[in-house]
């Protein structure tokens, strides 16, 4: 009977008796010639205990950020210099595996410095919660677009038939992202997740699962589905393989932001262009054809390149697995050297569709030549791919090249935010201020990325959904003038508010939310951004906000030429009339979308933010 | 069962060789060439892909080799693989023939019997043991396809395609024969397995001597006569004329099994005999493959003629294919075959759009393709699909099994041998670089408005087929790609071993 007893006794003592102590001489020789801890590395193990002994001379201890910084910033730190005495460490700071660095703060030029090793040495990877739902929504969302698609192709030669399908899909998606949205919740870590084999002797697989990084998104490609089929309600052109491409495309980019394997990742990015290439081919503007070709060759070459970047992950990770997360998870093992290597490569590839100056070409091209619903979804969703890729599939993987490559993305983004304000000041065609605008507001977003800290990424994520949100918005301004006026040219216009006051009134509240005005969307984002970049570049800020001057300008002065004033000459004034239902409830559920999130914007912020503080924890920023 | 029942497929190939003449004797009707055409190529498919699934129907066992006649015919999965593939592709170009030849074309019973016994050379090659074997296969398979191309003897084009085909093709035979005469004289063995026991014995020291150069020789002359047949830089300068001058479903033959049988070839010869040969090898293969893609994609902007420019596309995608060979892995060596499959597929089914455009008319200039998908959704549809997965879009099934091949090369680039990381670059650039001439005849098919408003009927095999080979690239292969691989990776397997 005493046997287990004892035993039970010392497996619970065991613990408790497993926690040695540990003493570091602080001390310096008689002859004043050298200072030293002794030991120089202390290697204990977690919940172990350590005294610090002063010896000989006037020390303190204080911990640095690495084995060669000699400044205090944070940590631990036992006080002024004293002579004699002893101070333990405090026990928070054994309590899990890493490195800690300290030095004495007066001997610092002596190189007195020392290293404790707590457990494996190495900082212990964040755990990521991963939840599998027993429904599978998010297979749900990929597969009725497609079904759609199809199911509308059936009826080609109906008038009626492709739209009323399309409206009833989109509808249904909605629905089904607003569930997901709401499922996901304001949790950590990924929730509804799914995964299906596709090839497993390359460990590719459809996983699929969001957090609150990717929720926001699927709403915004959900809330911008049936607005678009909606506001392309009249489309008389083929409309069986129109609405088809825009089913196709919206489970392209439902894939995109809902999948957590790189490889299928690449899949719907890539799947993304085709129809967006012919919706630009076949319905755009005069210069359609040229638009189509460079959109489609311009961001396909950057995305080979992100591909290769990809592979070499793959392989340099070795665990014959394309999942972010388990790539993720072994990010401390890359050198520096191949973390800038790889971030370079999957920043080209992402940078071209966030579109950041210099590769921003493209976008006025394939903006102005493309059906406004190919606008609507260009500006509102695929811009955002962009950016959400690099958040999701780049800043977790290879942090110590992205902190490598800060500098540039803050000078490329002031760039875009400066250029694409001023660019868009000096448009005369509607269509193209928007589209400039977009490159403007996305540099706004990248800055966010640039700062590396929770409200910065926080808040470009926020500009993502905002910009989703108003600047589909802007262009069906755009859409409704020309469907009425036969032109987008703004000296042209003038003179259309007394003939359709309601819908220039829409036309107003739009331009005003676009500009950031304080109550709709956009203006959260701008400002978490700004204070996030003032917190961590100060009066660099100066340079970003004064690009706010621009984008107020220039949105004011396109509404006061096209909208207000005396009757334009050049245009037939009296029949512009009040826009037509399919187009007003879509511009009007925009504008309700975007003051309802600018009024609680903690809805969408609270899984965002804690999305990005999991990324950031995951990157060891934090 | 004797073994000798494997030879069944060539077996029924070579009856109908005999029958087809045999009925022009009988019977007036035209259609009874292709019937037996088509019956003996379905039969032999069938038996092949039995054969593959069901090994235990005819006693066979598919982990190791058989060989029949005296050794010199090898049956195992790589052989199996591309001899489907062969019959495959000669039993879609049959089908297409009938609807491309007019009504009192003469010649015919000519044309089915050319076809059948160039397919009976690709299997022979697909199976050869020894370099005597290859060679008779080869030439089997080239000679008859000197008189297909040439088969219009009316057409300028075609008979001058026909005369340069042949003597290229007797010039690079010649070559590779002088290059296997002199690999014989100082191995003295024809056999695969014997040359290597003698370059193996030569590098382990059981064999003295320095024949380093000899050999080096000799595989540059088979090198350059089997470059003739997959038409790589600098061996390539006949493909561009050649395709646009033959009648397109011999272009379609060339095109699709022509080139998978030198690739075959190359694979038989380089990867298992000469893997051992020297270093220098695979560096000059690499640089063949690197010229290859670029020079390729380059030619391929400029060109006018939509025969012309799948011409040079495909010099680029043999040179997509080559990049796997100095890579010797098994790994790159699936996915070269992955690759070589679904070639011949998306090749084939562009070249059967073509043929059949042209043979309702409309021409061979990008002009002609002209608002196609307004005169027929499916072959444009179609025609879409092979473009977008000859430049590796995902996808389709041309990005998988370029992927597959990038992946296995880039396997052994980074473990080691760092300048086929080059090698890989370059390839995915040059898949970017010939986005630009694929999106050019997919612009011409939807942009366009018809430059007629005639009214045109496309045949319904056409369409069957097209649709079958979308269905096969866009559903099939993308969905059930690890399947694939799994055939690919037996296959590479059986030809290292």
């Amino acid at each position: 009977m005493r046997f287990p007893v004892f035993l039970l006794l010392a497996i619970f003592l065991l613990p408790m008796a497993s926690a040695e102590d540990h003493t570091v001489l602080v001390s310096q020789s008689p002859d004043g010639m050298s200072y030293y801890f002794e030991p120089i590395i202390l290697e204990i193990a977690v919940g172990d205990n350590v005294t610090f002994v002063w010896g000989n001379g006037s020390h303190n201890v204080a911990q640095v950020a690495s084995s060669d910084s000699g400044i205090y910033e944070s940590g631990f730190r036992s006080g002024s210099p004293q002579v004699g005495g002893n101070w333990s460490l405090p026990v928070e700071y054994a309590s899990q595996d890493g490195t800690l660095y300290y030095v004495c703060e007066p001997h610092i030029m002596m190189e007195m410095r020392g290293t404790i090793v707590v457990g494996t040495g190495k900082l212990p990877v964040p755990e990521i919660s991963m939840e599998f739902g027993d429904f599978p929504w998010l297979s749900y969302l990929l597969v009725f677009p497609i079904i759609g698609s199809l199911w509308t192709f059936g009826f080609r030669d109906s008038p009626n038939a492709p739209r009323i399908i399309a409206l009833f899909t989109t509808l249904f998606t909605l629905l089904l992202s607003i569930v997901v949205f709401f499922k996901a919740g304001k949790e950590s870590g990924f929730s509804l997740m799914e995964e299906y084999e596709w090839a497993p002797s390359f460990g590719i697989s459809l996983l699929l699962g969001v957090d609150g990084l990717s929720s926001p998104m699927v709403l915004l490609t959900g809330i911008i589905g049936p607005l678009t089929v909606i506001f392309a309600w009249d489309e008389r052109e083929k409309p069986a393989l129109f609405f088809s491409l825009l089913l196709v495309m919206q489970t392209a980019l439902f894939g995109v932001f809902i999948t957590l394997d790189y490889f299928v990742f690449y899949v719907f990015w890539e799947v993304v262009l085709i129809p967006m290439f012919f919706l630009i081919a076949i319905w755009g503007g005069e210069n359609r054809r040229y638009a189509s070709i460079k959109f489609f060759i311009y961001t396909f070459t950057a995305s080979v390149i992100m591909l290769v970047g990809f592979m070499a992950l793959y392989f340099e990770t070795g665990a014959e697995t394309f999942s972010m997360i388990e790539i993720a998870k072994q990010n401390g093992e890359f050198s520096r050297d191949f973390q800038i290597w790889i971030f370079a490569a999957l920043f080209i590839g992402f940078a071209v569709k966030v579109p950041s100056v210099p590769w921003h070409t493209w976008l006025p091209d394939a903006h102005v030549q493309a059906p406004t619903a190919g606008s609507i979804l260009l500006a509102g969703v695929m811009l955002k791919m962009g950016l959400y890729g690099l958040i999701r599939a780049a800043l977790p993987v290879v942090p110590l090249g992205a902190e490598y490559f800060v500098p540039l993305m803050v000078v490329l983004a002031i760039i875009s935010i400066l250029y694409g304000a001023a660019l868009s000041l000096g448009q005369t065609d509607l269509k193209k201020l928007v589209a400039y605008s977009s490159v403007s507001h996305m540099g706004v977003a990248l800055l966010g990325v640039a700062t590396m800290t929770e409200l910065g990424l926080a808040g470009a994520v926020f500009m993502m959904f905002a910009h989703g949100i108003l600047s589909p918005a802007m262009f069906m301004v755009a859409g409704v003038l020309y469907h009425q006026v036969g032109t987008r040219d703004i000296p042209k216009l003038g003179g259309l508010a007394t003939h359709q006051p309601n819908t220039a009134g829409v036309f107003v509240v739009i331009f005003m939310g676009s500009l950031g005005l304080p109550g709709m969307a956009v203006f959260v984002a701008e400002l978490s951004v700004f204070i996030a970049f003032f917190e961590s570049h100060g009066y660099w800020l100066l340079l970003p906000i004064s690009g706010m001057v621009l984008t107020a300008g220039y949105h004011l002065w396109a509404l006061q030429r096209a909208i207000f004033g005396p009757d334009s000459k050049q245009i037939d004034v009296e029949h512009v009339h009040e826009a037509t239902w399919y187009e007003m409830y879509p511009m009007f559920s925009l504008v309700l979308v975007a003051t309802l999130f600018g009024i609680f914007p903690h809805y969408i912020m609270d899984p965002i933010t804690v999305a990005c503080y999991d990324i950031l924890n995951f990157m060891g920023v934090l | 069962m004797d073994s000798s029942v494997l030879f069944l497929p060539e077996l029924l190939l070579i009856a109908s060789i005999m029958a087809i003449p045999g009925l022009y004797i009988f019977t007036e009707n035209r259609n009874s060439y292709s019937i037996c055409s088509n019956l003996s190529l379905s039969g032999a498919l069938i038996f092949l892909v039995v054969s593959w699934y069901y090994p235990d129907t005819i006693s066979m066992n598919r982990d190791v080799s058989v060989y029949i006649f005296y050794d010199h015919f090898k049956v195992d999965d790589f052989s199996q693989l591309f001899k489907i593939v062969f019959v495959l592709t000669a039993l879609i170009v049959s089908l297409v023939s009938t609807s491309y030849f007019e009504e009192n074309e003469p010649h015919q019973p000519e044309y089915f019997t050319l076809l059948l016994s160039s397919t009976l050379g690709m299997m022979v090659t697909a199976s050869a043991n020894d370099f005597l074997t290859i060679f008779i296969g080869i030439e089997l398979s080239a000679f008859s396809s000197y008189a297909m191309v040439a088969f219009r003897k009316k057409d300028d084009q075609s008979t001058e395609a026909g005369a340069k085909y042949l003597l290229i093709g007797a010039f690079s035979s010649a070559l590779s024969l002088y290059g296997i005469s002199l690999l014989y004289a100082i191995t003295g063995s024809l056999t695969f397995d014997g040359v290597e026991a003698f370059i193996d014995g030569l590098n382990s020291g059981v064999i003295e001597g320095d024949f380093t150069e000899v050999i080096f020789i000799a595989s540059l002359f088979i090198m350059a006569g089997l470059g003739f047949k997959i038409a790589v830089v600098p061996f390539h300068a006949w493909a561009p004329d050649v395709y646009q001058g033959a009648p397109t479903p011999v272009t379609a033959l060339l095109a699709a099994g022509s080139k998978a049988m030198g690739f075959v070839a190359v694979f038989r010869v380089f990867v298992f005999v000469l893997e051992a040969a020297s270093e220098e090898w695979k560096l000059v293969l690499g640089i063949i493959a690197l010229a290859s893609m670029t020079t390729g994609n380059l030619a391929a902007i400029s060109q006018n003629d939509v025969g012309r420019m799948l011409a040079y596309s495909s010099i680029a995608q043999a040179g997509y294919i080559m990049i796997a060979i100095p890579a010797l892995s098994s790994e790159a060596m699936s996915g070269a075959i992955a690759h070589t499959l679904v070639h011949a597929f998306m090749k084939g089914g562009a070249f059967v759009v073509v043929g059949c455009v042209g043979a309702v008319g409309l021409g061979y200039n990008l002009d002609s393709y002209k608002g196609l998908a307004q005169r027929s959704q499916l072959l444009a549809l179609s025609m879409t699909v092979c473009l977008l997965s000859l430049v590796g879009i995902p996808p389709f099934a041309g990005f998988i099994s370029k992927f597959f091949l990038f992946y296995g090369t880039l396997k052994v680039g980074l473990a080691g041998e760092n300048w086929l990381i080059i090698l890989v670059l370059v390839g995915v650039l040059n898949s970017a670089l010939s986005l630009y001439y694929y999106l050019k005849i997919m612009r011409y098919m939807y942009l366009y408005d018809p430059e007629s408003s005639e009214d045109i009927v496309f045949p319904n095999t056409v369409r069957y087929i097209s649709f079958g080979i979308l269905l096969l690239l866009a559903v099939i292969f993308p969905l059930y790609w690890e399947s694939l691989f799994e055939l690919c990776r037996e296959a590479s397997a059986a030809l290292i071993a």
